[in-house]
C-alpha cells in the first residue's frame, strides 16, 4: 500500500511508543519498515501522543497537503479508502 | 491410606468457582447463544432472545457478589444485553435501582445510561438521572465522572458548548482524578483536533536525523503510523 501511495506523494512516518531507541531500530530492521520514524524517547507522554490524543497502538493520523487533519485515530483497513480520496483531490 | 481418610477425600465437595470464574463462564455461554440466535435471523428482544435470560443470570451474579469487583462488570454486561435486546425500560429500571455509592458506576454504567437515553429518543432520560447522581455524589471523583459522562453525552449530540461546559465542570470537580484528566483531553479534542484543522504544533527529530515539524507536512499528504516495538 505504501509503495502505491508514495508514488502519489504520500509520506509515511512512524511514531513509536517506545522510550528506548534500540528496540525500535531492531524492530524496524526485523520488520523491514521502509519509512522514517519520529522519535523523542518520551513514549506516551510525548507531544505526538498527548497533543494528538492518541493513547494506544496501533493508530493512524492522516494529514492533507496543507497539513490539516484528514483522519484521526483511524485503522489500517480504513487507510486505503482515505488515501484514495485524498490523492484524487 | 485408611479407608476413612479416603472416604473424606472422595466426599470433599468440589470447590465453588469464584465470582470471576462464574462471570467468565456466563459471558462465554451468553456470547455463544446470542451469536447463534443472531445468525438465525430471529429478531432482537423477542421472548426467545437468549439476551434476556443471560441478562437475568448476570444480574443474579451481581446480587450474589455485591462486594466483588466483578459485580460491576456483571452489571454493565447485563444492561448491555438488555439494551441490545431493545429493552431500554427494563435497563433503566435496573439502573435506577443502583445507589450512587454502588461500585458498578465505575464499570461504565453511565455509558449504558446514555445508550438507553438514545434508544428512548429522549435526552431527559439521561440528563435527569445525571443531575440526581450529581446531587448525591459521594465524592469529588464521582462528581468528575458524572460531569465527564454528561460531556460525552453532549459530544454525541454534537452540542459542543454544553460538552465543553461539562468537561470544564469535571476538571473543576477534580483536575487530578482520572475523569478530570480525560476531560482535559476531550476539551483539547473539541478545540484543536477537529477534521480540517491544522495539525497541532510539533517538532521532533526523526531516526534518520531530520528535524520534522508542521512545515514539513506541507505539499504532500502525510500518514502518521503509531506503533510500538513490543
Amino acid at each position: 500500500m505504501r509503495e502505491r501511495y508514495s508514488k502519489n506523494g504520500v509520506v509515511f512516518l512512524g511514531v513509536p511508543a517506545d522510550e528506548e531507541e534500540a528496540p525500535v531500530r531492531q524492530a524496524i530492521a526485523r520488520l523491514g519498515i521502509p519509512w522514517d520514524h519520529l522519535f523523542d524517547g518520551r513514549g506516551f507522554e510525548g507531544p505526538l501522543w498527548s497533543d494528538f490524543n492518541v493513547d494506544g497502538t496501533p493508530s493512524i493520523y492522516v494529514f492533507d497537503r496543507e497539513g490539516r487533519i484528514e483522519a484521526k485515530r483511524t485503522s489500517a483497513p480504513k487507510l486505503a479508502e482515505i488515501l484514495e480520496k485524498l490523492t484524487a483531490k | 491410606m485408611g479407608p476413612l481418610l479416603l472416604a473424606l477425600l472422595v466426599l470433599q465437595p468440589a470447590p465453588q468457582p469464584s465470582a470471576r470464574e462464574q462471570y467468565g463462564q456466563l459471558m462465554k455461554q451468553a456470547r455463544e447463544e446470542v451469536d447463534r440466535y443472531a445468525k438465525s435471523g430471529a429478531p432482537p428482544g423477542a421472548e426467545a432472545d437468549p439476551r434476556l435470560q443471560w441478562a437475568a443470570r448476570l444480574w443474579e451474579l451481581r446480587k450474589q457478589h455485591p462486594q466483588d469487583p466483578i459485580a460491576g462488570h456483571a452489571t454493565r454486561e447485563s444492561l448491555r444485553l438488555l439494551l441490545d435486546a431493545g429493552r431500554a425500560d427494563e435497563a433503566l429500571a435496573r439502573i435506577d435501582s443502583l445507589a450512587p455509592s454502588d461500585a458498578a458506576w465505575g464499570a461504565g454504567i453511565l455509558t449504558q445510561l446514555r445508550e438507553a437515553s438514545v434508544q428512548k429518543g429522549d435526552p431527559a432520560v439521561f440528563s435527569s438521572r445525571a443531575a440526581k447522581l450529581l446531587a448525591a455524589a459521594p465524592d469529588a471523583e464521582f462528581r468528575a465522572r458524572v460531569h465527564f459522562a454528561i460531556g460525552r453525552f453532549h459530544v454525541t449530540r454534537e452540542e459542543r458548548e454544553q460538552a465543553e461546559a461539562a468537561f470544564e465542570a469535571a476538571i473543576a470537580a477534580g483536575a487530578s482524578t482520572e475523569f478530570g484528566k480525560r476531560a482535559k483531553a476531550e476539551i483539547h479534542e473539541l478545540r484543536s483536533l477537529n477534521l480540517g484543522q491544522p495539525a497541532p504544533a510539533f517538532a521532533v527529530r526523526s531516526l534518520a536525523g531530520k528535524q520534522v515539524g508542521n512545515a514539513d507536512l506541507r505539499g504532500h499528504a502525510t500518514v502518521f503510523v503509531y506503533w510500538a516495538s513490543w
